[in-house]
């Protein structure tokens, strides 16, 4: 147990860094200058305005981080330690592919799992909101405040924070190596190789993975481009407040609702009346695609419409009014003027949607894995590393690398070529 | 260019629990040049954004000529409208910013080309075409928004303060130009701003708003000299004002004790006429006061100079007359010092008397 709270902890804490360093960097320097001015210093600044002022970002990161762990498969199983929820949905999905129907059970545990996310989501939310101090800066520089620290300061950042950051990459260090070994013996890998690449690149299985995920990962991506923008753009732009409050609020909320709630609910209503035998049926003769990319549809689309809501906030209502005022439709407006305004955003956001669908987890190994021949590479993954075949654990972290590299690759393109601050997750 | 009547008929919009117009009646006429003038949050510029439909009125009816545009689509109605912030498009060059009003009309290429040509000679930018507007100045920048709208040959050309991001001497010169350019296409132009000066300069006529209300309509001379309501007299100019109650009154003119010993005789103003011992409140515009007695009826108002400020052309000074304090303007070469004992002069004929119980909304001035 100790040993799934640990890797939970290293996998989730830049989460909740990310949410913190952001609220961060959107403090307004002058409220901190404002303190020491008028005497507060060191700590005492720390804890008076610093941390307040950031509190709503680590609360959301908080919140997030407990959905995501609540909803964790990959700590349970590698530690054999089967007394979670997750892993009780997981088993019986996984149980229901040779029934062919789904029982009550997994139904309940889903309704258990959804219900502790969305009102931990809202609550969190709700606190956010009521804590989200409008700092407004007219003018004045806005350079985030930074110093060197002294000799004690450096002292802890490099004996303390340094060799935790080393120690929490470690998992990620431990893949890249495994995926180079030729095989592990005791604690050290016994040789390296590429040999794992060369043959996760013929195997057929593999191979199959990668161009399914691909599919689904396209697909999802144009329906996700299209729903962000337009629910994007009502928020942004309408008048209508409580509209406003329930698209955004059904728009960020796949953020709270665990992959496994989605991937169970799914599965029960599909195989039901009315959608049985259609192709939204993932037990029908069609398989589970459809159903995956809905799915991935689903739970990636609010990083989309995130990118694409910050960049429409940035671009003046006049620049619409200009062109409506001279005769163009609304339709028109939306073709000539925001979306090749808001072009850089909409690109960084499909690719973030893109980049995580590719990643997805939750549904991919339940839904996704019902259908031998339309597996997504994330459950070929996990055959892989539970069907205890010859080198199964490095070929899958072969996989995994490549997957890891194309996510740094878009991640760094979007954050340095398209300017894109930190596509943070948050509530 | 194509002459179009605008009127607004008991228009009253309501954001929340404030009016933005309130019963606003106004009749533009062909080729005019008319101004919403008055304080921001007046409701000039929902007045406006209302006659370009990007706002619904609650009530009332806007037309033109004889059609009723209330509830047309503002992409429907020929408006043009020179943005308060330009609204250039940053990702088209100036060429397509000015064209993209003909191309929405899908005229022909090489008409659409001859046209803005055309259009940004007449704004003083031929040239500049191919430029982006992040490459402009300011200046620069304002034109191809003026060129913009005119392009499209709208029925009515609205300005939303225009000038309000350029510097002083700048917005003089624009507003000459934007003046110049709106009659040689004899085009009718509602402006909205709230600088008094620059809306008497470009203006044939003024409408002087506040709190949602037009509170007259009239020439720049009719609002400067024959201001209806305090409101305008302080809102126009740099007026004074005194407190007093009537002595006497006679047809145009009254007599009125503003405290100690002094008593002035001023000009009946505004509609309705106060009755004798009823307070009343004197504007005078501190230029009318002279420090040699005219020829015409005229008061004499002594005073102790409390504050001399010089201001190069002239030199403001505070004086305290009946503990009251009066705003006055005089050559910069007279010498006076605080404390010093003064006497000033105005004109009957440039006292202007409001009765005191329709000073809603009167501006501080001093």
């Amino acid at each position: 147990m100790f040993g799934v709270i640990l890797t939970q902890s290293m996998a989730f804490w830049p989460i909740v860094y990310l949410n913190i360093y952001s609220s961060m960097m959107l403090i307004d320097p002058s409220l901190e200058e404002q303190a020491e001015n008028l005497g507060a210093r060191g700590f005492k600044l720390f804890r008076s305005v610093t941390l307040p002022l950031s509190l709503p970002g680590l609360a959301a990161g908080a919140a997030v981080v407990f959905i995501f762990s609540m909803e964790d498969l990959g700590g349970p199983i590698a530690y054999g330690f089967y007394d979670v929820l997750s892993y009780g949905i997981y088993s019986n999905i996984k149980a229901a592919q040779n029934i062919g129907e789904v029982g009550a059970y997994v139904g309940a545990l889903s309704i258990v799992l959804l219900a502790l996310a969305l009102s931990i989501f809202f609550g969190i939310k709700r606190y956010v909101s009521l804590k989200q101090y409008a700092m407004l800066s007219r003018g004045g520089r806005w350079v985030p405040r930074t110093r060197k620290p002294g000799l004690v300061g450096s002292l802890i950042i490099y004996l303390v924070v340094l060799p935790i950051m080393i120690f929490t990459a470690m998992p990620q260090i431990g893949v890249f190596i495994t995926a180079f070994s030729v095989r592990w013996s005791r604690a050290y890998p016994e040789g390296f190789t590429l040999d794992h690449f060369a043959n996760i690149l013929v195997n057929p299985e593999v191979f199959t993975g990668l161009t399914n995920s691909l599919k689904y990962a396209v697909m999802a991506t144009a329906l996700i481009t299209v729903l962000s923008l337009s629910s994007a753009y009502v928020v942004a732009r309408s008048r209508l407040r409580t509209l406003n409050e329930i698209i955004d609020m059904v728009s960020t909320s796949p953020l709270a609702i665990p992959g496994l709630a989605i991937a169970s609910g799914y599965i029960i209503m599909f195989t039901s009346w009315p959608f049985k035998d259609t192709p939204l049926d993932p037990l029908s003769g069609y398989g589970p695609w459809l159903l995956v990319v809905l799915a991935y549809t689903i739970r990636r689309s609010p990083f989309a419409t995130r990118v694409i809501y910050a960049g429409l906030q940035q671009i003046h209502v006049a620049y619409e009014e200009a062109a409506m005022n001279l005769g163009a439709s609304r339709l028109r407006t939306l073709a000539t003027i925001i979306i090749p305004l808001l072009g850089l955003n909409v690109l960084s956001g499909a690719l973030l949607a893109f980049v995580y669908s590719v990643a997805e987890t939750s549904v991919s190994v339940t839904v996704g894995a019902i259908a031998a021949g339309q597996k997504p590479l994330t459950a070929v993954m996990l055959d892989f590393l539970t069907s205890g075949r010859l080198a199964g654990l490095q070929l899958a972290a072969a996989m995994a690398v490549l997957i890891v590299i194309t996510q740094l690759l878009i991640i760094f393109v979007t954050n340095v070529f398209l300017k894109q601050r930190y596509a943070f997750i948050g509530v | 260019m194509s002459m179009t009547r605008v009127s607004l008929r008991n228009v009253t919009k309501k954001f929340g629990n404030v009016y933005a117009a309130r019963d606003v009646e106004l009749s533009i006429d062909e080729g005019e040049l008319f101004t919403l003038l008055g304080p921001s949050g007046c409701g000039k510029t929902t007045t406006l954004r209302i006659i370009a439909g990007f706002e619904y009125p609650d009530s009332g009816h806007v037309f033109f000529d004889s059609d009723d545009v209330t509830y047309t689509k503002p992409y429907e109605r020929g408006t043009a409208m020179v943005f308060q912030n330009y609204a250039l498009w940053p990702h088209m060059s100036v060429f397509d910013n000015v064209a993209y009003g003909l191309k929405v009309k899908k005229l022909p290429k090489d008409e659409i080309r001859r046209r803005v040509l055309e259009v940004l000679e007449l704004v003083g930018l031929r040239g500049l075409e191919n430029r982006y507007p992040l490459q402009l100045s300011g200046g620069q920048q304002q034109r191809v928004a003026l060129a913009r709208a005119l392009v499209v040959e709208p029925k009515v050309l609205l300005l939303d303060e225009p000038l309000s991001n350029l510097d002083a001497k700048l917005r003089v010169r624009m507003r000459e130009e934007i003046k110049r350019i709106q009659r040689s296409l004899g085009i009718t132009a509602i402006y909205v701003t709230h600088d008094q000066e620059e809306a008497m300069s470009i203006s044939d006529r003024i409408a002087v708003m506040n709190q949602g209300r037009v509170l007259q309509v009239g020439t720049p001379q009719d609002i400067y000299f024959r201001p209806k309501n305090t409101f305008v007299a302080t809102f126009i100019g740099k007026s004074t004002l005194l407190q007093g109650r009537v002595l006497k009154r006679d047809a145009d003119n009254v007599l009125v004790d503003v405290g100690g010993e002094t008593r002035i005789v001023g000009r009946l103003a505004g509609d309705s006429s106060p009755r004798e011992g009823s307070e009343v409140i004197l504007v005078i515009k501190p230029e009318d006061f002279l420090v040699e007695p005219p020829r015409e009826p005229h008061n004499v108002i002594e005073g102790i100079i409390e504050f001399s400020m010089f201001l190069g052309s002239f030199t403001q000074l505070r004086m305290s007359v009946a503990s009251q304090n009066l705003k006055v303007f005089v050559d910069p070469k007279i010498e006076v010092k605080p404390g010093d004992k003064f006497t000033v002069y105005v004109k009957v004929d440039d006292v202007l008397v409001f009765p005191k119980e329709i000073e809603e909304g009167v501006l501080e001035t001093t």
